[in-house]
C-alpha cells in the first residue's frame, strides 16, 4: 500500500465504513496522504470539483456534514505542509471542526465517527499547546487555539442528550452490559469529553467555564451509576472537580473528592504493584497520585486533618507540609506565617497560598486557645479564660514583643499580607474568641465588659473545644449534587 | 513529524513533569478493572491520622508560650 | 440611557488626545462643585471611556484616562456618600466596576506583548476590593507577576479581603466557606491607619453597614442569655461610629432593642444585613477618612499617578 494510494481507493475505504484513514497523525497515514497529496495537486480541482466529486462518490447515502468534512479532509492531504504546524493549522482545525460537526446531530449514521474523532482530539489537543506556547512569535492571543478547540469540543458535548432505548426491554439488565451494547458511542465518551473540556478550562485560565460542564454531566448522563464509567476517567473527575472547589475555597468538597480520587488512585496503584512489567505505568500513577496529594493535603488541613507522614513519605511535599502541621498544631502563628512566605511561590503557582492566609490562622488559633485552656486554666480547675491570657499567648504566637508597637502607625513600615491581618491587640482577642465559638470550635459565652470568656464547669476539653474536622462536617454539608458519584 | 514553524525558543516557563497538574493518560488494558474495582470499598489508606488533637509535639515556641503565661500568673498573684 | 443608539459618526468621535484634555478639565474645574456636579460628572465620564471604546483604542491615553475615572468614581463614593444630594450609588459601582474591568484586560495585553503599566497595581488593589468575596479574585492575582503581588497597596486589599471572609455571610449566589476570619475589629483599626490611603478607604466604606453587622451577629450568640445590655460605648468603639445617634439608627433599622443606653444583641434577628421589604440602610461614611480627605486637594488626589506614556508599546489588537 506503500505509496499507492489513491482518490479511488480512499472513496472506496470511505463507502465500506473504513475510516481510519481520516487521520491528523501523519506518523499513521503519512505515506497515503503524500500519495493523496501528489494526486489532488496533479488534477488541481476547483473547489467546486472537489466538492462535486466528493458528493458524487459518496452514493447518495451520505450527508451534507459528512460530504464537507470529507472534502475538507482532502483540502487538507492536498496542502498540508508537514514540516510546519503554523501553515496547517488552518486546514488541521478546519478538518476538526467539520468531523466534529458531523457527530452533532444523531438522527444520522455518527456512531463509527466518534472513534475517529477521539483520536484526533488527542492529536489536536497537543497541537494546540504547541501553537500557544509561541503565541508571541505567532502574534496570536495567548490560548487561542486551545480555546478554539474548547469550543469545538464543547459543542459536540452540548449535543450528547439521552434518550431511552427501546431495545433494553426493562427487564432490570446488567449495567455492565447496557454500557457495552447499547450505549450510543457519544455516551461512551461522555466522560472523557467532560475531562477534556475540564482540563482545558484550567489550561486557559477559565476554570469557572467548568462549573457549567459539572452541572450537565449528570443531566446528559445514561448510565445509572457514576461507577460504570472507567475507573481512570472518575478519578480524574474527581481530581478536577476537586480541584475546581478548591479554587473555590470550598474545602469540605474539595477534600471529600479529591479523597476519593486518593483512595481510588491507590487501588490502582496497588494492583500494579505485583506487575514488573509495569514500571512506566507504575511511575505515571505515582505522578497521578502526587497531582491529588498537592491538592488534598492542603485541603485537608483547612478542615481539620492531620495528615499521617508516614503513610505518605515518598510524597516530595511532605516535609513541607510536616512544618506547616507542626505550626498549627504548637499554635505559632508567626510560624505559619513564616512558612506561608517560605512557600509563596510555590503556593501561588498552585492557587493555594490565598486560600491558606485565610482558612489557616483561625484553625492555628484554635490549636493556640485550646493548649492556653488545657495548660493553664482547666488544670487549675478553673472554667475563666481571662482575655488578657489569651492576650499574652497571642502575642507569643505573632512573636510580637513591647517595642514592636502596632504595624499601623509605625514610620516607614509597610503592610503585608504577613503582618496586616494579625496584630494582636485586646479588641483582636475578643474578636478571634467570637469567631472561634461561631464556628462552633470553642463552647463558652464571652463577657466583653469584664474582659472574660467562660465555659462549662468540669468537663473535658474535648467538650470545650471539640474537634475541628467534625464542627466542620457539620456545619458545612457537602454539595448534594455530588451524591451521584457515590452510585 | 510536524514541527511548529517559527521555531524558536519560547518566553513561557513551563512546568516540569512533576510539577504540570494534568493527569497523565495511563494504558487501562493492563489491568482487570472488575478486580480493582472490588478493592475500591475496602482498601485502607491510612492517609490521616484519627484525631488531630492527639497529636502531641513540644519545641522552642512551646516553652516560649508556657514561659509567658507563667510569668503571667504570677503577675496576677502579686 | 440610549442603549439602542446608532453609534456615533466618526467625526463626532474625539481622539485620544483630545479625550485626555477633556478628562483634564473635569479634574481641574469640576471636581470642586461636587456632590452638586455628580450626575454631569457620571455622564461625561462614560462618555470618555465610550469614545475609546468606539475607536477601539487601548493605547497608554486610554489607561490613563480609565485610571483617573475610578480615582474620581471613588472619590465622588465618600463625597456622595456624606452629602444629601440624591445619586445613585448602583451607576456610580456599575462604571467603576466597568472601568476596572477595562483596565485588567488592557494590563493583560500590554503585559502579553511584553510591555508594563505603571500604575497596574493601584489597580489591581481596587479590582480584589470591587468583589471582594469571589474567589476568582484571588486566584488571578495569585498569577500576576511578583511586583504586583508584593506591592504595598495589593498587599492591603488582600489583607482586607481575609479580613472581611464570613463564614456567616449568606446571599443570593454566594456560597458560605470554612474557617473565615471576620476579624471586625482589625477591619476598623485599618481603616483609621494612616496606612491606608483615602481612595480605599473610600471604596472600603461601602463595607461599613456589612461589617458592623456581621460583627453584631457573630457577638449575639457568645453572650450568656442572661448577659445584660451592653453600653452603647462598647460599639462606638468597637465599630467606629461616628455618633450615637449614628448607631441608634443602625439599630432602628435592624430592630436591635436598646435599653438604657445599651443594645440588647438577642433581639437581633435577622439573618442578613440586607432586609428584603426595606430600603437600604443609609451608606455611611467614616470622620477619619474625611479627615484624610481635607489633607489634600481632589486634583492631587485624582492626578496623583506615574505617567502612562513611554512606559506602553503600541498595542494593535483590540
Amino acid at each position: 500500500m506503500v505509496g499507492n494510494y489513491n482518490l479511488n481507493q480512499f472513496f472506496r475505504d470511505i463507502q465500506n465504513g473504513n475510516y481510519t484513514i481520516l487521520s491528523l497523525d501523519l506518523q499513521f497515514n503519512g505515506f497515503q496522504v503524500a500519495s493523496l497529496q501528489n494526486e489532488l495537486i496533479s488534477k488541481s480541482y476547483t473547489k467546486k470539483q472537489l466538492e462535486e466529486l466528493v458528493e458524487f462518490n459518496s452514493g447518495n447515502k451520505r450527508w451534507t456534514r459528512f460530504n464537507i468534512m470529507i472534502t475538507s479532509f482532502l483540502n487538507y492531504c492536498e496542502n498540508v505542509d508537514p514540516w510546519s504546524i503554523w501553515s496547517s493549522c488552518d486546514l488541521i482545525f478546519e478538518f476538526y471542526s467539520n468531523l466534529t460537526n458531523c457527530l452533532l446531530n444523531d438522527t444520522y449514521p455518527i456512531d463509527p465517527l466518534v472513534p475517529i474523532f477521539r483520536k484526533q482530539t488527542e492529536i489536536v489537543i497537543p497541537l494546540a499547546i504547541k501553537l500557544d506556547n509561541n503565541y508571541m512569535i505567532l502574534g496570536t492571543r495567548k490560548y487561542q487555539f486551545l480555546s478554539h478547540t474548547s469550543s469545538i469540543i464543547s459543542k459536540l458535548f452540548n449535543s450528547i442528550k439521552t434518550y431511552r432505548n427501546d431495545n433494553s426491554g426493562g427487564n432490570g439488565s446488567n449495567d455492565s452490559e447496557r454500557y457495552d451494547a447499547t450505549l450510543p458511542e457519544k455516551q461512551k465518551i461522555l466522560l472523557y469529553l467532560v475531562n477534556k473540556l475540564n482540563n482545558l478550562y484550567f489550561r486557559i485560565d477559565s476554570p469557572q467555564l467548568c462549573s457549567n460542564i459539572f452541572n450537565n454531566f449528570k443531566p446528559k448522563s445514561m448510565l445509572e451509576h457514576f461507577k460504570d464509567y472507567n475507573i481512570r476517567e472518575r478519578i480524574e473527575y474527581r481530581y478536577l472537580l476537586g480541584r475546581y472547589y478548591l479554587l473555590n475555597a470550598r474545602m469540605s468538597n474539595a477534600y471529600a473528592q479529591l479523597q476519593k480520587a486518593y483512595v481510588m488512585a491507590m487501588s490502582i496503584n496497588n494492583s500494579l504493584q505485583g506487575n514488573d512489567d509495569d514500571n512506566g505505568n507504575r511511575l505515571v500513577w505515582k505522578r497521578n497520585i502526587n497531582r491529588i496529594l498537592r491538592y488534598l493535603i492542603p485541603a485537608g488541613i483547612v478542615i481539620g486533618k492531620c495528615p499521617n507522614f508516614n503513610d505518605i513519605k515518598d510524597y516530595p511535599q511532605i516535609d513541607i507540609y510536616k512544618k506547616l502541621c507542626h505550626n498549627i498544631t504548637t499554635g505559632n502563628m508567626s510560624g505559619l506565617h513564616g512558612w506561608l512566605k517560605l512557600h509563596e511561590k510555590l503556593l501561588r503557582r498552585q492557587y493555594v497560598h490565598l486560600i491558606l492566609l485565610e482558612k489557616l490562622p483561625i484553625l492555628t488559633y484554635r490549636f493556640l486557645i485550646k493548649n492556653v485552656i488545657s495548660k493553664f486554666v482547666i488544670s487549675e480547675g478553673s472554667n475563666k479564660l481571662l482575655y488578657e491570657l489569651v492576650h499574652r499567648a497571642i502575642w507569643v504566637s505573632l512573636n510580637l514583643s513591647d517595642d514592636n508597637g502596632s504595624i499601623d502607625n509605625s514610620m516607614g513600615k509597610k503592610i503585608t499580607i504577613y503582618d496586616g491581618i494579625h496584630t494582636g491587640t485586646l479588641a483582636d482577642t475578643e474578636n478571634i474568641l467570637v469567631t472561634l465559638i461561631n464556628l462552633g470550635f470553642l463552647r463558652g459565652n464571652c463577657f466583653p465588659l469584664l474582659k472574660l470568656c467562660v465555659f462549662q464547669k468540669n468537663v473535658p476539653i474535648t467538650d470545650v473545644m471539640p474537634s475541628v474536622d467534625k464542627r466542620i462536617a457539620l456545619q458545612f454539608p457537602l454539595h448534594s449534587d455530588d451524591s451521584w458519584l457515590d452510585s | 513529524e510536524l514541527d511548529t514553524k517559527p521555531n524558536t525558543n519560547t518566553t513561557t516557563t513551563k512546568k516540569t513533569l512533576e510539577e504540570d497538574d494534568e493527569f497523565e493518560d495511563f494504558p487501562i488494558d493492563t489491568w482487570s478493572e472488575k478486580d480493582t474495582l472490588k478493592n475500591v470499598d475496602n482498601i485502607q489508606t491510612h492517609l490521616w491520622v484519627e484525631n488531630w488533637d492527639d497529636v502531641e509535639v513540644d519545641d522552642d515556641f512551646t516553652n516560649a508560650l508556657k514561659n509567658e503565661l507563667e510569668r503571667y500568673k504570677q503577675e496576677e498573684t502579686q | 440611557p440610549a442603549a439602542a443608539a446608532a453609534p456615533p459618526l466618526p467625526s463626532d468621535v474625539r481622539p485620544p488626545h483630545v479625550l485626555v484634555k477633556s478628562l483634564d478639565y473635569i479634574v481641574d474645574n469640576l471636581l470642586t462643585s461636587l456632590p452638586e456636579s455628580e450626575s454631569f460628572l457620571w455622564d461625561r465620564m462614560r462618555s470618555i471611556r465610550q469614545d475609546f471604546t468606539y475607536q477601539n483604542y487601548c493605547g497608554p491615553e486610554a489607561v490613563d484616562c480609565n485610571e483617573r475615572i475610578v480615582r474620581i468614581h471613588l472619590l465622588i463614593l465618600h463625597v456622595m456618600t456624606k452629602s444629601t444630594v440624591e445619586f445613585s450609588l448602583q451607576q456610580e459601582l456599575e462604571q467603576l466596576h466597568k472601568s476596572l474591568i477595562t483596565l485588567s484586560e488592557i494590563y493583560d495585553d500590554v503585559r502579553n506583548s511584553g510591555g508594563t503599566c505603571p500604575n497596574e497595581a493601584e489597580f489591581r488593589a481596587y479590582t480584589l476590593l470591587s468583589k471582594v468575596r469571589d474567589p476568582q479574585y484571588d486566584k488571578n492575582i495569585q498569577e500576576l507577576p511578583d511586583h504586583i503581588f508584593q506591592d504595598d497597596l495589593v498587599q492591603l486589599a488582600i489583607c482586607f479581603r481575609r479580613i472581611i471572609s464570613n463564614s456567616n455571610f449568606i446571599e443570593r449566589g454566594y456560597i458560605r466557606t470554612e474557617n473565615c476570619l471576620n476579624l471586625y475589629a482589625r477591619f476598623f483599626q485599618l481603616m483609621k491607619s494612616d496606612k491606608v490611603p483615602v481612595l480605599m478607604n473610600s471604596f472600603l466604606q461601602m463595607y461599613l453597614t456589612e461589617v458592623r453587622f456581621y460583627a453584631m451577629k457573630a457577638i449575639s450568640p457568645c453572650l450568656n442569655k442572661r448577659h445584660k445590655p451592653i453600653p452603647t460605648s462598647y460599639f462606638l468603639e468597637l465599630l467606629v461610629f461616628n455618633d450615637e445617634k449614628e448607631l441608634l439608627e443602625f439599630c432602628d433599622y435592624y430592630s436591635i432593642n436598646v435599653v438604657d443606653n445599651g443594645l440588647d444583641l438577642r433581639s437581633l434577628t435577622h439573618h442578613s444585613h440586607k432586609i428584603p421589604e426595606k430600603k437600604p440602610l443609609k451608606q455611611s461614611y467614616l470622620d477619619c477618612v474625611e479627615k484624610k480627605l481635607n489633607r489634600v486637594t481632589y486634583s492631587q488626589l485624582i492626578n496623583s499617578g506615574k505617567p502612562n506614556i513611554d512606559n506602553i508599546p503600541q498595542i494593535t489588537s483590540a
